[in-house]
């Protein structure tokens, strides 16, 4: 027994000092290096190899805390987001060109830490006599929550023009060019989800990674491609030593982002992005730190929140990535898998914590001696690399697609959340009932 | 106008920070503060239009390309877990007994495999897709050659299954099935679909809400063997009121073994046909005369519940038989426990063409009732004494091997003629007792004890449909729906001034 809790404790570390270093590369998402982990996994069943759950269940649980903590850095350093980071993208570049990169990075950081004492000391005791009964009061509701959620993105979007000038067409066409954008975005990239459900041009080999070339061209290039084409200059960066907070602002920022983050784990489909613009407008926290840690808060919760809750005995629910790769390898069944996770989470979340310090100044450093268009540059090139690699020609030219379609909300001021059509549109359409009638329509299927 | 312009302001390019307030604005044309335009640099316009112009004719590239392209096949056995998600197409042969899951009456999804020679994958279609298939009789049977396309779907337990979207993807070639007599059905048929033929000597119903199969014991020159469903199936035989011992009957079945038994598993109730002309020699329904001369085949020595065994009618049960030892067949119209402690018996009242009888037995009898338990509604046979207790003629039954449950479903009795079709408008309570037909359209139901009452309208009035347990039950009921038009023949009740309509079985009450 002893050499299980040193395996884990090991194999934990391990896997969240890897999931660090990938943080700070920009644009690289921790489903991208878990899809390559999980592919040397089935290599190593495939070649007879046994092994245990007390070596890959922490590694993975590591990757994805580490990387859900620490991914802050590129967000706000380096300006190369996931989705879910997009909302402290602009407190968070607002920090990095006053100086204050360093402070805004370690109050998301706080956020996380934060997230993972809900996680750990909130959810977990409850989850497996709460949440299978949340789930099925919940089950037979989803699909009209989904639209709501979807009616709530496509009209909570506000025009950023046409409030100025004399009234006529062009005052008209001014102000619905960023929600045109918002609308196409959504439309196009639900069509592009429902051509990748049916009928991807990925090899039926890789076909978990479907999705992945698609994300990585909505999200991931976009921002290279930006940071590469705009001109601004990073000012110097100041190491502060305090970050000003107080008890009542980190639970302030737990609530709100636990909130949300805890939504868009529980639901399928909803990400992080979405519970954090639900949050956001849920609990109106006007206060800009309590804004930015409750967005680390709701990030984290949202991506080991949602990988947590495959572990929650009685319940067995799959939502995130990370939760569907591990399925196709492990299926948890007890108590022993679900605390072995949630020590995991604990013991990583802090490791974490304590590595984002030196990783930020490192991170800092590393920009103030090469301009970030050249770092985006490299990130552009590795992700290229994965993308070919893991899901050939067929991703590649999935990803060059969805990036004309991510760039759209970036180039109109519109919310990159539209990007996100291209799940929530076919899976809201499949839980309604008729997503295969209209792939029939689209004579995809 | 400069208003708190960013540390390093004077260092960052005109395009990226507004030149009126100093806000950073990004790739913005205007600046969201002050509502400034930014001249932007030629590449920034370029890649807007490019990435738009990317995006939509990409995406109408990709569309053109996934419509052209074959969905690919793939060999079951090279199935890998990287493959989860694929859609994809697989050929073969109908392996496993496909399985028709339903819930009140609704078919809810269907399953079966396929074998293509490398190996064996379950194919599952759910709701919609699942009942369009029922409808369009298209559930394949064991041996069916198939090409079906569907999302793979697997987890770690390499639980495989493909999930079928369309009914479109499934691609039927029935096998053609020649007749195995059952003295040569064996070890070696095992997973395979064959066509029996034979006359049944015993129906085994199972026990109400259990969720054990129906069993039909049949035998043919050469042997004997039993032919085995689930109840979701029993719906869909078509004249299962000929189902009875002595009839002639042909089903296509897949062999499969169970507790080393061998099993002939019926996987559609249409797969099995009565031979009417062998059914009508027996008896249809309670009450009915009883066959004089036992089918041959219906000859074994086995106590199994009948309707050929001699009857007495119920109406025909007088005080004068006290101490004789009876039969009769009805339908259990109330069911009475003793309260905890008394020594009073189980009375089960039994009704036949409108007259009852309580049918007495206790602990002894009632303990060891297993699969033949009565509940409200089904059709009891039971063997007893005719007794007479204060006043009232009744039986006593002293042993349960005397008590069988013949039928769980509700008799196929035709409806109640009455005086004919009248408009509700029409209907008064000086009319009350008498038997007419109405039609019209469901409300919102409301529950009673023991029973259900729907608004019913036509246009010309209102009158509540009374549907009593006892007389139209569960199953039957729960094919209603608010706003289905209905026809209904039932007696004319008043109660509290609100006019009803009682239909006295299932049968009464057609919905259009």
């Amino acid at each position: 027994m002893m050499l299980n809790i040193l395996t884990v404790l090991g194999v934990t570390i391990l896997g969240t000092v890897l999931s660090c270093t990938i943080s700070v590369l920009p644009a690289l998402h921790a489903y991208n290096v878990l899809g390559a982990l999980v592919l040397l996994f089935y290599w190593l069943i495939e070649k007879g190899m046994s092994i245990p759950s007390e070596v890959f269940l922490p590694f993975m649980a590591g990757i994805v805390v580490g990387w859900s903590m620490l991914n802050t850095i590129p967000s706000i350093l380096l300006g190369a987001p996931d989705e879910s980071a997009m909302f402290t993208v602009l407190p968070g570049q607002k920090y990095l060109m006053s100086g204050r990169g360093y402070e805004g990075t370690m109050m998301t950081g706080v956020g996380g830490l934060a997230g993972v004492f809900f996680l750990v000391c909130v959810v977990g005791p409850f989850a497996p006599r709460v949440l299978p009964v949340v789930q099925g009061v919940l089950r037979p509701h989803m699909h009209w929550i989904l639209w709501v959620i979807i009616t709530y993105i496509l009209m909570s979007e506000w025009p950023k023009g046409g409030n100025r000038g004399p009234a006529g067409l062009a005052k008209f066409a001014d102000a619905w060019r960023s929600l045109g954008a918002g609308l196409a975005t959504f439309f196009l990239s639900g069509l592009l989800g429902f051509i990748l459900l049916y009928r991807s041009p990925v090899s039926v080999d890789m076909a978990f990674q479907n999705i992945m070339p698609a994300f990585v061209g909505l999200f991931a290039v976009p921002w290279c491609l930006l940071n590469m084409i705009s001109g601004a200059n990073v000012p110097p960066q100041r190491i502060a030593h305090s970050l000003e907070l107080n008890g009542d602002l980190i639970l302030r920022s737990a609530a709100a982002g636990g909130l949300g983050g805890g939504f868009a784990a529980f639901f399928p489909v909803i990400t992080g992005g979405i519970g954090g613009l639900l949050a956001g407008h849920a609990t109106a926290q006007r206060d800009e730190k309590v804004f930015i840690m409750s967005q680390g808060v709701s990030k984290l919760v949202y991506y080991v929140g949602s990988f947590m809750l495959l572990f929650v005995p009685g319940l067995g629910l799959t939502r995130g990535g990370a939760a569907w790769m591990m399925k196709g390898l492990y299926v948890p069944r007890s108590y022993y898998d679900y605390f072995m996770v949630l020590g995991a989470i604990a013991i990583s979340g802090a490791v974490a914590f304590l590595m984002m310090g030196p990783l930020t100044r490192a991170t800092i450093r590393f920009i103030e001696k090469v301009h970030y268009r050249n770092a985006s540059l490299v990130a552009l090139v590795i992700i290229l690399a994965i993308v070919y690699l893991m899901t050939g020609w067929g991703g590649i030219l999935v990803m060059i697609v969805a990036t004309g379609i991510g760039l759209i909300p970036v180039l109109f001021a519109s919310r990159r959340l539209n990007c996100l059509g291209i799940l929530l549109l076919p899976i809201a359409c499949n839980m309604s009932g008729f997503g295969q009638q209209i792939a029939m329509w689209l004579r995809l299927i | 106008m400069t208003t708190n312009p960013l540390p390093g302001h004077a260092d960052q390019p005109a395009e990226i920070t507004c030149a009126q307030c100093g806000q950073f604005v990004g790739a913005l044309t205007r600046c969201p503060r002050c509502g400034a335009r930014v001249e932007k640099r030629m590449s920034i316009r370029v890649f807007r239009y490019a990435a738009l112009a990317l995006g939509t004719i990409g995406l109408g590239l990709l569309y053109l390309m996934a419509t052209h392209r074959e969905l690919p096949v793939v060999r079951i056995g090279e199935i890998k877990p990287t493959m989860n998600f694929a859609y994809v197409r697989v050929v073969g042969a109908v392996s496993g007994e496909p399985r028709v899951f339903k819930e009140a009456g609704k078919v809810r999804s269907l399953r079966f495999s396929v074998d293509d020679g490398t190996g064996e994958i379950s194919v599952t279609a759910f709701r919609s897709q699942a009942e369009a298939l029922v409808e369009q009789d298209l559930v394949p049977s064991p041996g069916d050659r198939v090409t079906v396309a569907g999302a793979l779907s697997m987890t770690a337990d390499d639980d495989v299954v493909m999930r079928l979207q369309v009914t479109e993807h499934l691609q039927l070639e029935r096998a053609e099935v020649p007749v195995t007599v059952l003295g040569e059905v064996n070890g070696e048929l095992v997973g395979n679909s064959i066509l029996v033929e034979g006359t049944i000597t015993a129906v085994n119903p199972p026990k109400p809400e259990s969720r054990q199969p129906w069993v039909i014991e049949l035998r043919d020159d050469s042997g004997e063997g039993a032919i085995t469903f689930w109840p979701d199936l029993y719906p869909d035989i078509g004249d299962k009121s000929l189902l009875i011992p002595g009839a002639a009957v042909r089903a296509r079945v897949g062999v499969r073994t169970y507790k080393d038994k061998l099993q002939l598993m019926l996987n559609r109730g249409e797969d099995l046909e009565v031979r009417a002309d062998s059914a009508e020699r027996q008896v249809a329904g309670p009450g009915a005369p009883a066959e004089e001369k036992p089918a041959p085949a219906a000859a074994a020595p086995r106590s199994v519940p009948t309707r050929v065994e001699a009857a007495t009618e119920i109406a025909d049960v007088t005080v004068d038989m006290k101490g004789k030892e009876i039969t009769v067949l009805g339908r259990v119209a109330e069911l009475r426990a003793p309260a905890p402690g008394s020594r009073a018996p189980y009375t089960m009242v039994l009704e036949d063409q409108g007259r009852r009888i309580p049918v007495v037995y206790w602990d002894d009898v009632a303990t060891r009732l297993g699969e033949n338990a009565p509940s409200t509604g089904v059709l009891m046979k039971v063997r007893g004494l005719v007794d007479v207790y204060e006043k009232t003629v009744q039986i006593k039954v002293t042993h349960s091997a005397k008590v069988k449950l013949v039928d769980v479903e509700p008799p196929a009795a035709p409806a109640p003629a009455g005086e004919g079709l009248v408009e509700i408008g029409k209907l008064t309570a000086d009319m009350k007792g008498r038997v007419f037909t109405v039609r019209g359209a469901l409300g919102e139901p409301r529950s009673l004890m023991k029973g259900i009452v729907y608004p019913l309208s036509d246009g010309t009035g209102q009158i509540d449909l009374l549907l009593w347990d006892r007389m139209v039950p569960g199953p039957e009921r729960d094919k209603l729906e608010p706003g289905r038009t209905v026809k209904a023949t039932g007696a004319i009740g008043d109660y509290q001034g609100q006019l009803q309509i009682v239909p006295a079985s299932a049968q009464a009450v057609e919905l259009e």
